[in-house]
């Protein structure tokens, strides 16, 4: 069994090297939805590194007791309980931020990225390290999203965090859905040419989608 | 023959450069530019020298760092930065034209690919985005005689037909002068280069509608944008219908929409969105009126599938 | 233990511990959350109609979410209308005791960040104090006249209810 890379790089290849939006692109939807304003960006990502850190953490416990068949059922009853958990948080110590999120707060529970990390990691990865990978995967998120939201808020509405900035020279179209789009395709641009590395040669068998029914499993794939 | 060329169609190339083809639409909109800085004046003149100027310096900026060949010789970048230049008020503050030509420029012709690839007409994305971005400035019309300074246009207010024709109204800088534009899209149709079915089929299905609902055709035409769309911006080679028949199909579809926009939508202005719309179904207008080849007939499936 | 009979117990077992879990969480926050709502709604209220005691009589109206009294006679319609965002804005239309319109309050309102602020402005709102009659002409905001719309709208459907109802809300306690 080759080695399992270190505790920190599990946490860490989810902020750029694995980001899950910006080189996953994965999660598109609140990326496009509440990054109107950096506020809600940052509320949103931090709501999802809840769920995220919550939901990896108690299905790495369960790994070995939910039989496959309702393997998806399961994961999606965690996410969903989790999800209202912070509902219920947000509503009651911070209502501006749930109402400027709205529905978007609820639909953290189809977000691909939380099931994906379900499947692709916490299913098959001790506890801590689940919650490692749940927490950089998170933090990469928020990220992603703080850094387009800031960038829309700024150029589109001239202010920050709600402080004006410069009032003159705002380009609102950026506020909108098409300006979204834009920015986020600016940036996914920009940061897979920082992330573009060249493969590494052996690879471990954590992240393969194909690890329960490779061969090559026991000793490892160099592809 | 030691050697055989072979190569892709098309074997029979017109002697008309690009550069001549986007000198006759220059020359066209002329009679309609020098209208509007006659009416609207100094400023005008210094709108259009802004945008065209900027259109060509984010082309060869664009193409340097794309490390691309220079294509501002083609003149395809002069022709939209004029053209968008005429689709704004003539007080829109400079900055903001400078944004604008970037957007039709770099983000909807260069980025797909230059001259050919653009998959909507970049003068009707970038007056679209201009609309969205900033629409106090947008809206803020001056009427020629007056130097009042308003967000209604002659679709709001009415004018008389001649004052409509000639362009004696509030509006952007080079859609008030009917009589100019019309005599530009005549030039154009003489020396070959547009074909009158788009425009022609995208006013006259407009003037239907607008009749059938009541209104009164004339003024409707010749208020907005309409004409300086009609004429110049669908007739666009690359993202309009090859065919005439699909061509028809493309002005019937925009003057149509035309029509429910300026009807029941809460936009001054229907005719970008109405062309931007077609443009999108272009590649779907082509196929379905695309002419058959010389010779060709249908595959014969029903006698492959029996012999299985 | 047979598959076909652990796999639905253990799904079960989850959903029951997840249920109860949040049973757990929504009785330590439900009040919590009640009692935070009634005072937002309480700060928009004096923010826009100034200091007083306001209650909510128990009358329900077509399209009106809550009639809200204040004891100076006063009557606030909340409603939430359709500008360009279908119920998109929420809205406190303030009636005094001649039932003529003494303030609108824009609680939130969805439409486009230009649209929203535009319709927000005093220059706006302000046409509005004193109407008495839902059916009077009024000036839209060209470039937001569906939010401008939306806005009228409202303040129609308050003056509406309140010529209809006069009787009972004034009564209510």
């Amino acid at each position: 069994m080759p080695n399992k890379p270190s505790l920190f790089s599990e946490f860490s290849k989810g902020i750029i090297r694995e980001n899950p939006n910006l080189v996953g692109l994965l999660g598109m939807c609140p990326m496009l939805a509440v990054t109107q304003e950096a506020k809600n960006a940052l509320g949103m990502g931090l709501a999802t590194t809840f769920v995220l850190i919550g939901s990896n953490f108690v299905i790495s416990l369960l790994r070995k007791v939910i039989p496959k068949s309702v393997k998806l059922p399961a994961y999606i009853v965690i996410i969903a309980g989790f999800v209202t958990l912070i509902e219920f948080l947000l509503h009651c110590y911070f209502p501006e931020l749930y109402s400027a999120l709205g529905t978007f707060l609820s639909l953290i529970t189809v977000n691909c990225i939380i099931l994906g990390r379900a499947e692709m990691f916490a299913c098959k990865n001790n506890v801590f390290r689940s919650v490692l990978d749940g927490a950089g995967m998170g933090v990469g998120f928020t990220l992603a999203l703080f850094l387009v939201g800031s960038l829309r808020e700024i150029l589109g509405t001239g202010t920050w965090f709600g402080i004006t900035l410069n009032g003159s020279y705002s380009v609102s179209v950026l506020t909108l859905a098409p300006g979204g789009f834009f920015v986020l395709g600016c940036v996914i641009a920009v940061v897979n040419k920082l992330a573009h590395k060249p493969a590494p040669r052996n690879i471990g068998c954590q992240g393969c989608p194909m690890a329960d029914t490779c061969a090559a499993s026991k000793g490892g794939c160099s592809q | 023959m030691n050697q055989m060329l072979v190569s892709a169609s098309p074997h029979e190339r017109a002697p008309l450069p690009t550069w001549h083809i986007m000198l006759c639409v220059l020359l066209a909109l002329l009679p309609a530019a020098a209208a509007g800085c006659v009416n609207f004046g100094y400023r005008a003149l210094l709108l259009l020298s802004v945008t065209v100027g900027t259109a060509i310096f984010w082309e060869f900026l664009c193409r340097i760092i794309m490390k691309r060949e220079q294509t501002v010789g083609d003149l395809s970048a002069a022709v939209t930065g004029l053209l968008l230049g005429m689709n704004l008020p003539p007080d829109l503050p400079l900055w903001q034209a400078a944004v604008g030509s970037f957007v039709a420029i770099v983000v909807v012709k260069q980025l797909f690919g230059g001259l050919g690839q653009n998959f909507a007409n970049p003068t009707v994305v970038a007056r679209i985005v201009l609309m969205l971005s900033f629409t106090a400035d947008m809206t803020a019309f001056r009427d020629p005689n007056t130097d009042a300074v308003s967000s209604a246009t002659p679709l709001v207010t009415g004018a008389s037909y001649w004052d409509l024709f000639l362009g004696n109204t509030a509006g952007c800088l080079g859609e008030t002068c009917a009589l100019a534009l019309i005599l530009g899209g005549i030039y154009l149709w003489l020396r070959g280069i547009i074909s009158p079915a788009a425009p022609l089929s995208f006013v006259g299905s407009f003037a239907l509608c607008t009749w059938l609902a009541g209104n009164d055709p004339l003024s409707q035409v010749l208020s907005g944008g309409l004409l300086l769309g009609a004429i110049f911006m669908a007739t666009d080679y690359v993202t309009t219908p090859l065919t005439a028949k699909g061509k028809i199909l493309f002005g019937i579809g925009g003057g149509c929409l035309t029509f429910v926009i300026r009807q029941f939508g809460g936009y001054p202005e229907g005719v970008s969105f109405a062309i931007l719309l077609m443009n999108l179904l272009t590649p779907y207008i082509d196929r379905i009126s695309m002419t058959k080849p010389f010779g060709t007939t249908e595959p014969r499936e029903k006698e492959v599938r029996s012999d299985a | 233990m047979p598959e076909w009979i652990k796999a639905p117990l253990v799904l079960t077992l989850i959903c029951g511990l997840v249920s109860a879990a949040l049973v757990f969480a929504n009785d330590l926050t439900a009040d919590a959350i009640a009692a935070a709502e009634q005072a937002r709604l309480q700060e928009s209220l004096r923010d826009a109609f100034g200091e007083a005691e306001y209650t909510v009589p128990d009358l329900q109206f077509d399209g009106i979410n809550q009639v809200i009294l204040d004891k100076r006679g006063n009557v606030i319609y909340d409603i939430t209308s359709t500008g360009y965002e279908k119920d998109g804005q929420h809205l406190l239309i303030g009636l005094d005791e001649a039932g003529a319109v003494s303030g609108i309050c824009v609680v939130s309102i969805e439409d486009s960040p230009t649209q929203s602020a535009k319709v927000q402005q005093d220059s706006f709102l302000s046409q509005f104090i004193g109407w008495d009659a839902p059916d009077r002409s009024y000036n839209a905001i060209s470039g937001a006249t569906k939010s401008s719309e939306g806005i009228q709208k409202a303040v129609a459907l308050a003056l509406q209810t309140d010529l209809d109802n006069r009787e009972v809300i004034r009564n209510a306690e």
